[in-house]
């Protein structure tokens, strides 16, 4: 009996509030200017009011024109340092959710890149650029616009709610449950709208559908009468569309009503309240009439909280996933040592009792034993699943074996770490990925360090120098989608000239001439030689022919050792079932 | 396309002058409480100790915005725009979609359907929207107007300056626009080059680790963010100041005012009152400066949008129409089909029908079919069989002469519907919803006619073992059967219909041999007339009549005729 467990990996994830700071305490810096900003900035905001106050208490009075010029001028002056603080407010918060959004995206691909194979089958390309280009954008958003709104709107209303507590410590009292019931009703409303706005955007994309469908199928519809139909059914759509936006509407409205309604609400308040204290002689006409003025400022920053308090929580979420990806953990640890090869002619190659499975009971790979001096070459054979990928994955070590041992020149790999173990082995597989980049950058993959020079001799080996002085711009021909097209036999050359630049020990052609056409099979089987010429080699392939040129044979079948010999003698050995399957294609051939 | 924009709008004159009416009434709320609140002022000032006034003017001021708030929010917004917006909307819609269900089906899409919807969708809601935006905002500038008027009537100096440079700084904003959509560009591009280094360290995962590349690819993310971040900084530091600017306006506006009626102000000649309605007013008639400005934009816009409907269908006179809606009751049915009549005579003369640009297609087809026979149309691949059945149904342009029952077709897409004819395409479409509904496509039967006619297809068998049976979902396209159960399902749509004249375009394709000869012994069993395509040699051997085509020219036309031979014993 097994009960469903918790994946472990929930236990280090870090919350998104904590992932988030992590990335944002780099910058104190930066975020305590953008602190500084926002308070001068609404400081300022909720100050200029006051000059309005002075103006009409002044000009009541019967002050000098030119003090009441002065101050009309300082509260233009005002107003438009105000704005530029904010300006700037928000070009320091863009580069702070730039900055930080961007270490996080590396962070995350280094991170992802860093995973195993198994990792890579169990997410979608889609799903992974979902998280780390679209996730971390949100976030982008998140950091620049929705907490600048949040803090610098949060700031004025407090900043509001402190200017009238100066003037009269009641209208302040009153002030402060009214301003947070406001923001937690808008709150609710904002969320309360969107199922509806949903299922508007649903009615409109069904509407579409339908004509998108009909219009593909105009030839059944006008000669078996269907036209009138049609039409019926598009009004029918249209109907339901209409009820649904008028839906939408109607539950759109009531947070921008609400927040009208709570705007008209506090001027009616800083009417009579400004009327009261005046007539009672506890303020001037100037006193009452900021009441109004503040009144006015409210409903801004009400709506703009309200909102940014409903993206706050996609973004958490976005946050969230984001933070479950981090937590993921790749299969294969890092041994303490380095992989030295030993021969210049390739390197030695064991394998020890080794078993492998993929967690689910059964075995991929059961009791394998085999040795490779350097420079033998070995061609694994074997139908679909009897486990020929799953030792390139060991080779390369994608994965560690459950039992068992894999030695490269007498090393046990387990304790050697995997960066230095893939250098010496060149891996090609059926699919070859070529990076939108140039022929160099595809070659190199990306590294700078290799000369031009190796680059070209490298293409020539494997048959493509032709293909190279044929691009219009040489090796700086961008290459890829957009650019410009190749065959998928140039495309498995480059592969094998990516692995000719690295030269390494051990080679592993895991199924790669399968999906050439016979004249790019002509012209990989000539590159193959080049390629495989003083290394050790492990072809696997389903096809029998593949081990025309091979030194030892393994023949596998559902995970385990059906043959495993000198390719001579199992052709000798009548009832080699390596034999059997040479004889049948020498015969087709 | 102006033109046509405004008479579209005019053709429907009704909802857009309730609309007008309404924002109108509301900007007068605005009005209103600038003109309480400076009455509130003004007995404040006064010194006077009477609460009466205030109270009063303060109950005013409630109804008042009590009012504005309904009237938005519970009438203008939530009722009255969207079933405006969607009653033009769906007029566009349905006069492009008649006009395209009236050309001839196979060439009747000038644009990829995804191009077609895609107008349908955005280009009509452009419209929809400019007739609720052009309502809203012809009473913001009459408003603002008499907002002005009042204000000069105050103080006629202070009113100049403010609208001065209410419309400087504004013009000042709109020139960012130009800046601000390439920076916005540049942003999105980088933002793309981004996306790409992400696609590729995903898609590549695997060739990276075989060349241990992971950090140099690392390395490119850093450096197209670094891109990004630029960038986007830039873009956001512009649309920033660009807000930025639309915000201050009303400061500016204000200090100015300030300015130039302080001398009055102490004077006594501009009241407390007076400042409170300028500063009220401020921010309103900046905001119809800023309607001012996009206007001519928007109009044109609307415009481009109506042009490229009318692209759809025979110019944009055709869709600019104010059609019959039926968006608040069920679409009445069109006149029904055309009266039964027997078919007595067929005959095709000279038709004529070449793909554009080619010449490729039928040329100069004679052609006769007499009631209750089969006629087969058979000849090489590329012959032009299909091209001859859509030529005889309309649904391709085609020259020549069609005569029903003795009588000139004048246009066969429009004549050759059920009763008369019914019709199975090479490559057939079904569309999403229910197997029954798929066979009826808008036919009035009973459950037992769909049955019948799927059982006539050879679909019994199938739709055994469907456990929804005529409720099954056939999925977008028909894509949850196969090709073969799509064809007959298609079949039995043609069927149910019970034509004079059943045309068929190549019955066999994905059927086994079996089930195709229990379809064509059914077919002859009941069909009244047919004209088909096949290959198939029995069924060319049972035809009363084999018309060979080749190279869109007929190459002689036999009659075999071996009655019966596939109806199986009598």
């Amino acid at each position: 009996m097994t009960t469903p467990t918790a994946p472990t990996a929930s236990a280090d994830r870090p919350p998104p509030p904590r992932l988030a700071l992590r990335y944002l305490a780099a910058r104190r810096g930066a975020l305590t200017a953008l602190g500084a900003l926002l308070l001068l900035s609404t400081a300022m905001a909720v100050v200029t009011p006051q000059l309005l106050r002075r103006f009409i208490d002044r000009a009541a009075e019967s002050a000098d024109t030119s003090s009441l010029a002065s101050l009309a001028a300082a509260f233009m002056a005002l107003a438009v340092l105000t704005e530029l603080l904010l300006v700037a407010g928000d070009v320091l918060a863009a580069r702070v959710a730039w900055s930080a959004t961007n270490e996080l995206r590396v962070d995350l691909t280094r991170h992802v890149l860093g995973l195993d194979l198994a990792f890579s089958e169990r997410h979608s390309g889609g799903e992974l650029i979902e998280r780390i280009d679209g996730d971390v954008g949100k976030l982008a958003n998140f950091f620049s616009r929705m907490f600048l709104l949040i803090v610098s709107n949060s700031l004025l209303l407090l900043g509001i709610g402190v200017a009238l507590a100066v003037q009269d410590w009641r209208v302040g009292l009153c002030y402060a449950p009214l301003v947070v019931g406001a923001v937690l009703l808008l709150r609710r409303l904002v969320g309360g709208a969107v199922p509806a706005s949903a299922e508007h955007r649903a009615a409109t994309a069904r509407l579409l559908g339908h004509l998108a469908e009909r219009l593909g199928g105009l030839e059944d519809i006008g000669p078996n009468g269907a036209r009138d139909h049609v039409r019926r059914g598009f009004w029918a759509h249209a109907a339901r569309l209409l009820t649904a936006a008028r839906g939408s509407a109607a539950l759109g409205v009531r947070w921008p009503a609400a927040a009208q309604g709570l705007a008209s609400f506090g001027l009616l308040l800083a009417v009579l309240v400004g009327a009261l204290l005046l007539v009672s002689g506890q303020t001037t006409v100037g006193g009452a009439y900021v009441f109004v003025a503040y009144a006015g400022m409210l409903q801004m920053p009400l709506l703009h909280i309200a909102h940014q308090v409903h993206d706050l929580e996609e973004a958490l979420a976005a946050l969230g996933r984001v933070g479950e990806l981090f937590a993921e953990r790749g299969a294969v640890p890092d041994g303490p040592g380095r992989l030295r090869r030993t021969a210049a002619r390739g390197m030695a190659v064991e394998l020890a009792e080794v078993s492998f499975g993929y967690g689910d009971g059964a075995f991929a790979l059961r009791g394998v034993s085999l040795r490779l001096a350097p420079g033998e070459r070995l061609a694994v054979l074997g139908r679909t699943g009897a486990g020929k990928s799953t030792l390139t994955k060991l080779l390369f070590r994608l994965a560690d074996p459950d039992a068992g041992r894999i030695l490269f020149d007498g090393q046990d790999l387990r304790g050697l770490s995997v960066d230095s173990v893939r250098r010496q082995v060149g891996l090609v597989t059926q699919e070859v990925w070529i990076f939108h980049a140039t022929v160099r950058e595809n070659v190199a993959v990306f590294d700078p360090g290799v000369p031009d020079e190796d680059i070209r001799r490298a293409l020539c080996e494997v048959g493509l120098g032709d293909w190279l002085e044929r691009l219009p711009h040489g090796l700086d021909t961008v290459l890829g989608s957009g650019g410009v097209g190749h065959s998928a036999g140039e495309a498995q050359l480059l592969a094998f000239a990516r692995v000719l630049i690295v030269d390494p020990g051990l080679v592993v052609l895991d199924e790669a001439s399968s999906r050439l056409d016979p004249a790019g099979r002509r012209a990989f089987r000539a590159a193959a030689e080049r390629l495989l010429a003083g290394r050790t080699a492990v072809v696997i392939a389903h096809q029998v022919e593949a081990a025309r040129t091979a030194d030892r044979i393994l023949v596998l079948r559902d995970g385990e050792v059906l043959e495993l010999g000198r390719r001579e003698a199992l052709l000798a050995d009548p009832g080699s079932e390596f034999g059997r399957r040479w004889r049948a294609a020498e015969v087709t051939a | 396309m102006t033109w046509h924009l405004f008479r579209l709008l005019a053709g429907r004159p009704r909802p857009h002058l309730l609309l007008d009416a309404l924002w109108t009434l509301l900007r007068v709320t605005i009005l209103l409480t600038g003109l309480l609140l400076q009455a509130v002022f003004d007995h404040l000032a006064t010194g006077s100790q009477d609460r009466g006034p205030i109270v009063l003017w303060a109950a005013l001021l409630a109804v008042n915005e009590a009012a504005r708030l309904v009237l938005w929010y519970g009438v203008v917004l939530s009722r009255v725009e969207p079933t405006y917006t969607y009653t033009v909307r769906s007029g566009l819609q349905d006069r492009v979609v008649g006009a395209v269900l009236r050309r001839p089906a196979a060439t009747a899409l000038r644009h990829p359907v995804g191009d077609v919807v895609s107008r349908l969708g955005g280009d009509a809601d452009e419209v929809g929207v400019f007739a609720i935006w052009s309502a809203s905002n012809v009473a913001r500038l009459a408003i603002a107007g008499v907002a002005i008027a009042v204000m000069a009537r105050v103080d006629a100096v202070a009113t100049a300056g403010l609208v001065a440079v209410i419309a400087v700084v504004t013009v000042l904003g709109r020139l960012l626009n130009g800046p601000v959509g390439r920076r916005r560009e540049a942003s999105r591009a980088a933002a793309g080059e981004v996306s790409t280094v992400v696609g590729e360290a995903v898609g590549g995962f695997l060739a990276l680790k075989a060349a241990r590349a992971e950090g140099r690819m690392t390395e490119r993310l850093r450096v197209a963010s670094d891109r990004r971040r630029a960038a986007a900084v830039r873009d956001e530091a512009l649309a920033s100041a660009q807000e930025s600017l639309f915000r201050v306006t009303t400061a500016l506006g204000t200090g100015l005012v300030l300015l130039l009626v302080a001398g009055r102000m102490r004077e006594g000649a501009f009241s407390v009152g007076d400042l409170a309605l300028f500063v009220f007013y401020t921010q309103f008639i900046g905001e119809a400066v800023n309607a001012l400005g996009m206007l001519l934009g928007r109009i044109r816009q609307a415009g481009v949008s109506l042009g490229r409907l009318g692209e759809l269908a025979e110019g944009p006179g055709e869709v600019a129409v104010a059609a019959l809606v039926h968006l608040d009751h069920a679409a009445p049915p069109a006149p029904g089909p055309p009266r039964r009549e027997p078919l007595r005579s067929l005959s095709v003369s000279a038709l004529t029908c070449l793909h554009p640009g080619t010449d490729r297609g039928v040329r100069g087809v004679d052609l006769s079919v007499r009631p209750g026979t089969l006629t087969v149309v058979t000849g090489p691949v590329g012959a032009g069989k299909t091209t001859l059945l859509r030529a005889l149904l309309g649904v391709l342009p085609a020259g020549g002469e069609i005569r029903w029952n003795g009588e000139v077709v004048a246009d066969p897409g429009a004549f050759m519907v059920p009763p008369r004819v019914a019709y199975l395409p090479q490559v057939p479409a079904l569309f999403s919803g229910t197997l029954r509904e798929n066979v009826r496509l808008g036919v009035e039967c009973d459950d037992a006619e769909v049955l019948r006619v799927l059982e006539l297809a050879t679909l019994g068998p199938d739709l055994a073992a469907m456990p929804q049976g005529l409720d099954t979902v056939v999925g977008p396209r028909g894509a949850r059967l196969s090709g073969g159960q799509a064809r007959r399902v298609a079949l039995a749509r043609a069927l149910l219909r019970d034509p004079e004249l059943l045309v068929l375009d190549d019955v066999s394709n994905a059927l086994d041999l079996d089930t195709e000869r229990a379809l064509w012994a059914n077919l002859l069993a009941t069909a009244r007339t047919v004209l088909a395509v096949t290959h198939r040699a029995e069924v060319i051997a049972a035809a009363d009549r084999v018309v060979r085509l080749e190279a869109g020219r007929v190459h002689g036309v036999v009659a075999p005729r071996r009655p019966n031979e596939l109806s199986g014993p009598a």
